[in-house]
């Protein structure tokens, strides 16, 4: 071991440390299991503290990984594991752990398996924690693997009858990416003959046949995560079927890998064979864009509504790294801390509204009407995710749509028309949501949430205004 | 001008946040005395003829630079006050009109509209306006207190924005600045020239409500006229009328833009006449009214190069007015809704006709002074075409049979004081400006008022109100439905339950999942001990040696 200790290592330890608490956490005598959701949120606020400090420690608008550890692991093969952080990777991070806090307020009542689900969550975090932090292409292969572990479990957990159909499909698509990025990964190995550091590979010179195959092997391998047809069906079927927002949320960030892989990956200058499937995987995202866009409108599925939003966005910011931009880079990360949290916040929201519908048996039609705190976020987070300036999607969809207007007049229609209709079947379960000709008298034995919670909600609100009016508003000096 | 929008940011932040159980006017008159107190103290920094800068940089990383300009200059002070004269009279009515419940929260989101307008205005780049215009749009939205009305705006406008976004975005990736002063160089460095021009003008269309895109503005009349008339003069349509104005230069790199604008700006006037004319209902009337002096002050806008400010003050301030007008007759009339149902008020409301005539004369002066620039038959014909309109409606109002019920006739009122300070600060402000030059055309006009009160000519048109077709028709509501609704939802279904269900889960999914199963269980079957069995697997595998030696030997 190189260094001793480290603060990069020491936020994946947190949430893996946090899980062994959990796993230890005692039940209460009515079998409840708060103790475990408080560890695992203590663990995910106590991580927080630290991403948000290592803001302080890195230069945020300078290029490239910054804060980097390496461990040797091996000797013979000569194996390094580097970490390193950029603003893009620190962004991500903080986005997810306010998601994950988000999700366990989400699920704190739901008492079913909570302790299990709260072990698997943190691992997940320790996991997708250790992704963004890996600078080399060994320790990226490893937490891009390791982070499918948790996500299958607790599939097996809560999925209905057809749950193993789920996680046929889960494994499939998913497997199928890890046996092809394994392979892409020791022809690198022998062909450099010695690990790589992620910064490194975009001066990396191959062959021509090198090129073709390693490049076809890890466009295929992430875009197996990604809800890009034809593997978006795995997500979907997940997505739209297992009503839980902890299972949405952890396969709604899954995608994030597959994204952040193409934006570690590509090289700043492309070669000739990539501009083949770079151009395939334009028309392919465009496509999906449009046909999820339109499904999402017809289906009267709230969840399915949310997935089709979330799909738009992830293509969109594919293309937009594609483009290869350092301002939209940058901007994509910025975008991507508010993107996150407004997905995470209305699905736990809409879940919560399905589940106070089924208790009370009552339609859900103008059911916001009875639950004003609900209807402030739930309306709040629905305009910002439809772009307007309440959040920095608002900016960043800006700089993104300008370049890809630019570069591409007919696919940037295309994915504005997709933003149109997502935002407009959001905006139609909104007004439907608050209808209150719709309001009846059973409506009013609807529960609003606490005051504790619409207080959180409304700091996440600020956050997010925050992150608006300065992207990076938290970091003294930037 | 930076403090003033702060003042107003922040007290509006609060009252909107604030739910209190009492001291609902209280509040809202606090908010009233503010408002005018910020507006005080900018009058009084127009008249010192001073110019103010206030310029500073939101964002700056790599080769991003977004500037916020606040800068108050004689210009931007003119484009802002009649936003202020109105959002006072507004907030004024609001805090002592009965109908209004929420008065605090309506002021509150009143004075967080002046912050976004005054935004709008100052605006040197193209995010600084696109961000104001989504600001209005969303303060807009909390103001109109109906659902069906709200979601219809919420959809047109935000179909605007996003088009005036793409705009923006278009422009910005071509020339790489922000500045509308760089906009001119987009004829030159730009492409997709008519794309361009004609999503400006399918943003000013949906933001204006001009013709096709009305309907956002007929289904206002639920909301109680003071926030009706608010919204119609102080939010989106005026958001439109700046973009307009800022985006100017871009509508002429194309040569479809300009026209298509003015072809709409002609259709949404003779929309209105057709509304006024017609429609039974007092609010709608209202909107049409709007919709007229819209397509006036447009026309002499793209037709003959009118001042932009005269045009803002036509509009803003004459369809105020007519609107306090009806805002009367619905209030003397104790809420009555339909104009068929009045008439013969002219005995219980004297004084209140006598302020109407004078008020719309105001108007009628003000439309001459506008139209200096245009033809003179021209100006004549607008004004005639005012004079006739408000014949027709007041001669159904105020004269002829009462169709009203008793209750109505007896308890007639004439303006309250609020309504009245409101009739005269705005007929003031119209009739003022070079009050001397336009006595003859005053006078012409004032008898054919009384001449077409007398005879009536447009009684025929009486018979609509009847029709039930032509009141309750809401044919571009149907177009859209049919055009734009209907296929993309039929396109939708086909994706979902052809494609995605039938072809992907069904035949492809299905089928590497029965290939697989199909393989697994014939490996299963070639796996189970027999003797014959392992007899065969040796057979084929010498067979298979063989073969690839042969082979190689080849």
């Amino acid at each position: 071991m190189l260094n001793t200790f480290s603060i990069l290592s020491l936020i994946i330890v947190i949430p893996f440390l946090g899980m062994l608490f959990t796993l230890f956490a005692k039940e209460a005598e009515d079998g409840s299991t708060r103790n475990a959701c408080s560890v695992a949120v203590f663990a995910v606020i106590a991580n927080i503290i630290m991403i948000l400090r290592i803001f302080m420690l890195i230069e945020v608008y300078q290029p490239g990984i910054q804060l980097v550890e390496t461990y040797n692991w091996m000797k013979n093969p000569d194996i390094n594991i580097v970490f390193g952080v950029d603003v893009l990777s620190l962004m991500l991070l903080l986005a997810i752990h306010i998601a994950f806090i988000i999700g366990f307020i989400g699920v704190r009542n739901n008492m079913e398996h909570q302790k299990s689900l709260m072990v698997w969550s943190l691992l997940f975090l320790s996991m997708i924690t250790g992704f963004f932090v890996s600078a080399d292409i060994f320790s990226f292969y490893i937490f891009f693997e390791a982070t499918l572990l948790p996500l299958f479990m607790i599939l097996g957990m809560f999925g209905d009858i057809k749950r193993r159909e789920y996680i046929n499909r889960f494994l499939l698509y998913n497997m199928l990416g890890a046996v092809i990025f394994f392979v892409a990964t020791l022809l690198l190995f022998n062909y450099q003959h010695g690990m790589l550091e992620l910064q490194q590979l975009g001066n990396m010179k191959l062959n021509d046949k090198m090129e073709y195959f390693i490049w076809a092997a890890i466009f295929i391998s992430l875009l197996s995560r990604i809800p890009v047809w034809p593997f978006h069906y795995w997500i979907s079927s997940v997505n739209s079927s297992i009503r839980h927002p902890m299972v949405f949320l952890i396969s709604m960030i899954l995608p994030l890998t597959g994204i952040y892989g193409f934006v570690r990956f590509l090289p700043k200058s492309l070669p000739s064979i990539m501009s083949n499937y770079i151009f395939i995987l334009q028309i392919i995202g465009i496509v999906t864009m449009l046909f999820i866009a339109l499904i999402g409108l017809i289906n009267k599925d709230r969840q399915y509504k949310i997935f089709s939003y979330i799909t738009v966005y992830y293509i969109m910011y594919l293309l937009g790294i594609l483009t290869r931009n350092e301002v939209i880079l940058l901007n994509i990360a910025f975008s991507f801390f508010s993107y996150l949290i407004i997905v995470a916040s209305l699905e736990v929201f809409s879940h919560y509204i399905s589940r106070e519908q089924s208790q009370q048996g009552i339609m859900d039609d103008g059911i916001l009407c009875a639950c004003p705190k609900i209807s402030i976020i739930y309306a709040f987070m629905t305009l910002a995710a439809v772009g307007l300036p309440l959040s920095s999607l608002f900016l960043n969809n800006f700089l993104i749509l300008s370049d890809l207007l630019a570069v591409n007049i007919k696919m940037g229609i295309i994915m504005l028309l997709s933003l149109v209709i997502v935002s407009s079947s959001l905006l139609r379960e909104l007004f439907r949501l608050r209808d209150i000709e719709k309001c009846g008298v059973e409506m009013h034995q609807v529960e609003d949430i606490n005051k504790g919670i619409f207080i959180f909600m409304l700091f996440i609100c600020f956050i997010l205004l925050m992150s608006f009016v300065k992207p990076l508003w938290f970091v003294l000096g930037a | 001008m930076i403090n003033s929008i702060l003042i107003l940011a922040i007290c509006g932040s609060f009252g909107s946040i604030l739910i209190p159980k009492r001291g609902n006017r209280m509040i809202g008159m606090l908010s009233f005395l503010i408002t005018a107190a910020v507006f005080f103290i900018l009058s009084k920094n127009y008249l010192s003829g001073t110019d103010q800068i206030h310029a500073f940089s939101w964002l700056k990383y790599m080769s991003l630079q977004v500037d916020i300009d606040l800068s108050a200059n004689a210009r931007s002070y003119n484009r802002v006050f009649p936003v202020y004269v109105l959002s006072l009279l507004s907030m004024l009515i609001a805090n002592f009109n009965p109908e209004e419940n929420k008065k605090q929260r309506f002021c509150s989101l009143v004075m967080l509209n002046i912050c976004a307008i005054t935004g709008a205005v100052c605006a040197v780049n193209l995010l600084q306006l696109l961000i104001c215009s989504c600001l209005i749009t969303v303060l807009g939205f909390c103001t109109i207190d109906d659902m069906d009305a709200r979601k219809k705006y919420a959809f047109y406008n935000l179909l605007s924005d996003l088009s005036l976004f793409s705009v923006c975005s278009l422009a910005y990736g071509y020339i790489g600045s922000l500045e509308f002063s760089a906009l001119p160089k987009f004829d030159k460095l730009g492409a997709h020239r008519d794309l361009v021009a004609v999503l400006l003008a399918f943003s000013v269309c949906l933001k204006l409500g001009l013709f096709m895109f009305h309907n956002q503005l007929y289904d206002l009349s639920v909301l109680n006229f003071n926030r009706l008339s608010y919204v119609l003069f102080c939010s989106a349509p005026f958001a439109g009328l700046i973009i307009l104005y800022k985006f100017y230069p871009l509508m002429s790199v194309s040569d479809y833009a300009e026209p298509l604008l003015k072809i709409m700006t002609i259709l949404t006037l003779l929309c209105g006449i057709y509304t006024t004319l017609v429609i039974d209902n007092i609010k709608e009337k209202a909107i049409g009214f709007a919709q007229i002096l819209t397509g006036i002050g447009l026309m002499n806008l793209l037709f003959f190069s009118a001042k932009f400010e005269t045009v803002e003050q036509l509009i803003l301030f004459g369809g105020y007015l007519f609107v306090l007008n009806l805002f009367f007759v619905y209030h003397a009339s104790s809420h009555e809704m339909k104009v068929s149902q009045m008439g013969g008020f002219i005995s219980g409301t004297k004084f209140g006709f006598g302020i109407i005539t004078v008020s719309l004369f105001a108007l009628v002066h003000y439309i001459l002074i506008t139209q200096a620039s245009a033809p003179y038959v021209i100006s004549i014909i607008s004004a005639g075409i005012l004079i006739l309109i408000s014949s027709h409606i007041f001669r159904q109002i105020f004269f002829g049979t009462s169709h009203a019920d008793e209750r109505i006739m007896a308890l007639l009122k004439n303006p309250t004081w609020y309504m009245l300070i409101s009739l005269i600060v705005i007929g003031g402000l119209l009739g003022y400006p070079e009050y001397q030059k336009y006595q003859n055309e005053l006078l012409v006009g004032f008898l054919l008022f009384i001449l077409f009160l007398f005879f009536y000519p447009l009684r025929r048109l009486e018979q609509a109100y009847a029709n039930e077709k032509i009141q309750e028709s809401d044919v571009f509501e149907s177009i859209f439905d049919f055009l734009i609704i209907t296929p993309l939802t039929i396109l939708g279904r086909i994706l979902w339950l052809l494609v995605d269900f039938i072809l992907i889960e069904r035949t492809l999914i299905n089928s590497i999942s029965k290939t697989t199963a199909f393989l697994i269980n014939n490996v299963t079957k070639l796996n189970v001990y027999s003797g014959v069995r392992y007899f065969m697997y040796v057979i084929l595998s010498v067979a298979l040696i063989f073969l690839i030696a042969v082979l190689r030997g080849k």
